[in-house]
């Protein structure tokens, strides 16, 4: 099969849903579906639950190396948790730091091969977004994944 | 090995030299930001603005649209600033909208710039390095 830059984006989206972790910690919504999308959600976040947590990533580039077919993504990743989860804030950052610390272990310095083709990814810093009181909490972080 | 204090003096010698080097990338990093909000065309919807001029936004995931050139007046860049283990120039916006609009905010999606402009900038200074000391 031949490579493309899309292998990387699902590559990173399988990663993370077949972790078990991830998983539990994102839970799933009412219609069963695993809460990690690869799209914007902000317009939805506002209107969630206490319990709401989710994992929303996208491309932000993606720069061929012009060198055969290899290439790299630069993709965000926007972990959301309800600041209310588990009951106070606390519970809701501690929360927000598992999705986070899971991230890192599974898509930081590490390869990994999706459909035949290998995959690399390491992890660039993370920023806390200032939110309003009725925004859950967002841990954002950027990464950037080879397709090789 | 070279002796500390000629390491020193080797160093102090070509610090001018990094400053305008930094000072250069800084230049290409601003530029080619200037140059990814110039260059794209808005997809989004079409509204009126306040004088009932038609406009298309940006689609989400897009370089904000920016008829007016205020984002991209708003980027600019610092002097380099020497330290002991490096020289560092920086390219910014002035304007806090543009980090707003770079991450999202919601319900406000994401509208990428600074970091597609960065790696423009990355890929010209790859094809050409001596320009940052022009």
């Amino acid at each position: 099969m031949s490579r493309s830059l899309a292998h990387g984006e699902l590559g990173f989206q399988d990663r993370l849903a077949a972790d078990a972790t991830i998983q539990s910690l994102v839970g799933t919504e009412s219609g069963g579906g695993l809460r990690l999308y690869p799209e914007w959600i902000g317009e939805r976040v506002i209107q969630e639950d206490d319990t709401y947590r989710a994992i929303s990533f996208f491309r932000v580039g993606s720069f061929g190396t012009r060198r055969l077919d290899t290439g790299e993504l630069r993709i965000q990743s926007d972990a959301w948790v309800a600041q209310a989860f588990g009951g106070t804030m606390a519970t809701a950052r501690a929360r927000l730091e598992a999705i986070d610390s899971r991230m890192l272990e599974l898509l930081d310095e590490v390869w990994w091969a999706y459909d035949g083709i290998r995959l690399n990814a390491y992890a660039l810093p993370e920023q806390d977004p200032i939110g309003g009181h009725i925004r859950p909490f967002r841990r954002t972080r950027e990464w950037l994944v080879g397709v090789n | 090995m070279i002796d500390q204090d000629v390491e020193a003096r080797i160093l102090e010698a070509f610090r001018p030299t990094f400053a305008r080097a930094a000072d250069g990338m800084s230049r290409v990093a601003t530029e080619s930001v200037r140059e990814v909000l110039s260059t794209s065309v808005p997809a989004g919807r079409v509204y009126r603005d306040s004088r009932g001029r038609r406009r298309r936004a940006s689609a989400p995931g897009q370089p904000p649209a920016d008829p007016t050139g205020t984002l991209q007046r708003s980027w600019d860049e610092a002097p380099a600033r020497a330290g002991d283990a490096a020289t560092r120039g920086a390219s910014f916006s002035k304007n806090a909208l543009s980090a707003v609009l770079e991450f999202g905010d919601p319900p406000v999606a994401p509208r990428p710039h600074a970091r597609p402009g960065f790696a423009l900038a990355g890929e010209k200074l790859k094809a050409d390095l001596g320009q940052v000391l022009r």
